[in-house]
């Protein structure tokens, strides 16, 4: 079964034997339950659209391993032009579910294990990368979810891992034997990981000697014994329960994040990809991130295309559409957005191959992108407010709307432009307030990485001295 | 009469200034001497891209015959009025007919 369907995708989620937990309860059905369906139908359409003959060029690739049709979220990218489209895909996923529909973050860590098992191999003659090719091909066979498991809970931020008070704060290896590893630690801030079947660990950060045991790579399914998730809270979680005053209640705000806890998993050989070389955590992080933060313009663009086209509807619906004032704050929603996304094709146009053959972004661009979005979606999204008006933060629920003796007040006192029904109005409303507060721009701010990690990237290849040179030279100052 | 068989391949639609799968469905309806497949269920005369813009990144389908170019609102890239889109396209099947 190369390609899954959306049924066939959620279908399988039914087989796996999660420990989900999730407001304090134990969470047996995650495909059903309303705070996690959402993100399901989301992860959902990264396999349903790849069976649509109008998106199949941007959802599926030729594998170069098989030589068969594949989702493009299993590919490893053979030329600028896959990554090109990577980004493509994302902005088009996003103008169909305006959320975060998961699978990038897994896509990411076999790009990233990829290339750079095959330089470790080189280096120190190890097997990692034929494992690894293993791995993808067998990703790809059964159109497996994985969810890319970087960053651990970390303690004390200025200690390194074995430093720290508990060392279970980043995940490590805790025995080695003939048939494989046992790692213990925790995952934080895991995306889609509740309706992922795999989990990919990578170490979080750059590793010294000391650290060598938290340099650990390996492939763990989400229901393997030892695995536990305990799905983390969002801004108005408890509306999940209705519908309008969701949203976006089919696909919902943001992944679906989760603290995934490891106590004492057993890893088999095959499935390590990195196992005590401390001295390679720190190149596989770099690589992932920007991999990951290539994504950015692409998934963020879609999604504020959303946010623009939905500030562009309450504008009509409350008539102030043709002031000029909100044509302005529309034209500048617009531009942000393009903005976004053109770093994101930027990065992705100037890809190159790495030495295992298989294409890497610009990670200078890559981390501008990202720094971009730590910003210029809130300046998107505090338009968005600004326009729609601030009865999107007032407005009555649900059900005060459809209440026997009230609702026909919300109904009189919140109608906007005469040809417009008053609920619509409220259904966009609620969409802006969703999408623009909260939980949605906070993944903003830190998915990928917050914007000083993108700071250090930036300025490490920012090429500063060749700057210099060029600015002595034109100022007449004699250069060597 | 002959049908003309065209394969159809889409570009994947991530900035649609056209609605392609709408426009194909008008295609369908109006050309009643072309039958069409999608480009990867079976073999066709004539190949038929459609891009939602002017960018026109669908990937190509090794096929060495003649080949009609939709991106946007323009075909085989010169601009047409939206109304016109459909004739315009037919049109360029009727030559490719005629030889």
């Amino acid at each position: 079964m190369a390609l899954k369907t959306g049924a066939e995708y959620i279908e399988s989620l039914k087989g796996l034997n999660l420990t989900v937990y999730a407001n304090g309860e134990k969470i047996e059905n995650i495909v059903d339950h309303p705070l996690i369906r959402p993100h399901v139908n989301a992860a959902a359409m990264t396999y349903e659209l790849a069976h649509d003959p109008a998106f199949e060029d941007l959802m599926t690739a030729t594998s170069h391993l098989t030589g068969k049709k594949i989702n493009r979220f299993t590919h490893i990218h053979q030329s600028t032009d896959d990554l090109i489209k990577k980004v493509k895909m994302l902005r088009m996923i996003s103008q169909r579910t305006g959320t975060c529909y998961q699978r990038c973050v897994g896509f990411d860590a076999i790009n990233a294990l990829y290339s750079v098992s095959y330089e470790m191999d080189q280096k120190l003659g190890t097997d990692y990368h034929q494992k690894v090719r293993r791995y993808v091909e067998y990703l790809q066979e059964n159109d497996l979810m994985v969810a890319g498991s970087m960053t651990d809970p970390k303690g004390d931020r200025s200690l390194p891992p074995s430093k720290q008070a508990d060392p279970d704060l980043f995940v490590h290896l805790v025995e080695k034997n003939d048939e494989g590893i046992v790692i213990r630690g925790a995952k934080a801030h895991q995306t889609g990981i509740v309706n992922s079947h795999e989990m990919l660990i990578m170490p979080t950060t750059a590793l010294g000697p000391d650290d060598k045991a938290y340099a650990v790579a390996c492939a763990v399914p989400t229901d393997a014994p030892g695995v536990l998730h305990i799905f983390g809270r969002q801004t108005n979680d408890d509306r999940k329960f209705g519908e309008i005053d969701q949203g976006n209640a089919k696909f919902g705000i943001v992944g679906g994040e989760a603290l995934t806890v490891l106590e004492n998993v057993f890893v088999p050989w095959e499935r390590v990809f990195m196992c005590e070389e401390y001295e390679w955590a720190g190149t596989l992080v770099e690589r992932f991130a920007s991999y990951h933060r290539q994504n950015y313009g692409g998934c963020k663009g879609g999604v504020s295309d959303i946010v623009v086209g939905a500030a562009a509807t309450i504008a009509d619906y409350n008539g102030t559409a043709k002031a000029s004032h909100i044509k302005d704050k529309i034209t500048e929603m617009i531009h942000l957005t393009e903005t976004l996304y053109a770093g994101s094709i930027a990065c992705s146009a100037e890809g190159r191959p790495t030495p295992s053959g298989a294409y890497f972004v610009d990670p200078l661009l890559a981390n501008v992108v990202k720094h971009n979005v730590t910003r210029l979606i809130y300046e998107i999204d505090r338009l968005a407010q600004d326009i729609a008006g601030g009865f999107i933060a007032t407005l009555p629920s649900e059900k005060d709307l459809r209440h026997p003796e009230i609702g026909k007040y919300v109904e009189k006192y919140f109608k906007g432009v005469a040809s417009v029904s008053t609920e619509d109005r409220i259904r966009i409303a609620r969409l802006i307030e969703n999408m623009t507060g909260g939980t949605a721009l906070v993944e903003s701010m830190h998915g990928a990485g917050s914007p000083q990690a993108q700071r250090v990237s930036i300025v490490r290849q920012s090429n500063l001295e060749t700057k210099k040179r060029f600015a002595k030279i034109l100022a007449g100052i004699k250069v060597d | 009469m002959k049908l003309l068989r065209v394969g159809v391949k889409f570009c994947g639609n991530c900035n649609p200034h056209l609605d392609c799968p709408k426009l194909l469905e008008k295609l369908i309806q109006k050309a009643k001497d072309v039958h069409f497949v999608y480009w990867f269920q079976a073999s066709f005369d004539v190949l038929l891209i459609l891009s939602g813009c002017p960018v026109d990144c669908a990937s190509r389908p090794d096929f060495n015959g003649p080949t009609v170019v939709v991106s946007g609102k323009m075909v085989d890239r010169v601009p047409v009025p939206e109304n016109l889109l459909l004739d315009h396209i037919l049109g360029a099947f009727e030559r490719l007919k005629e030889g």
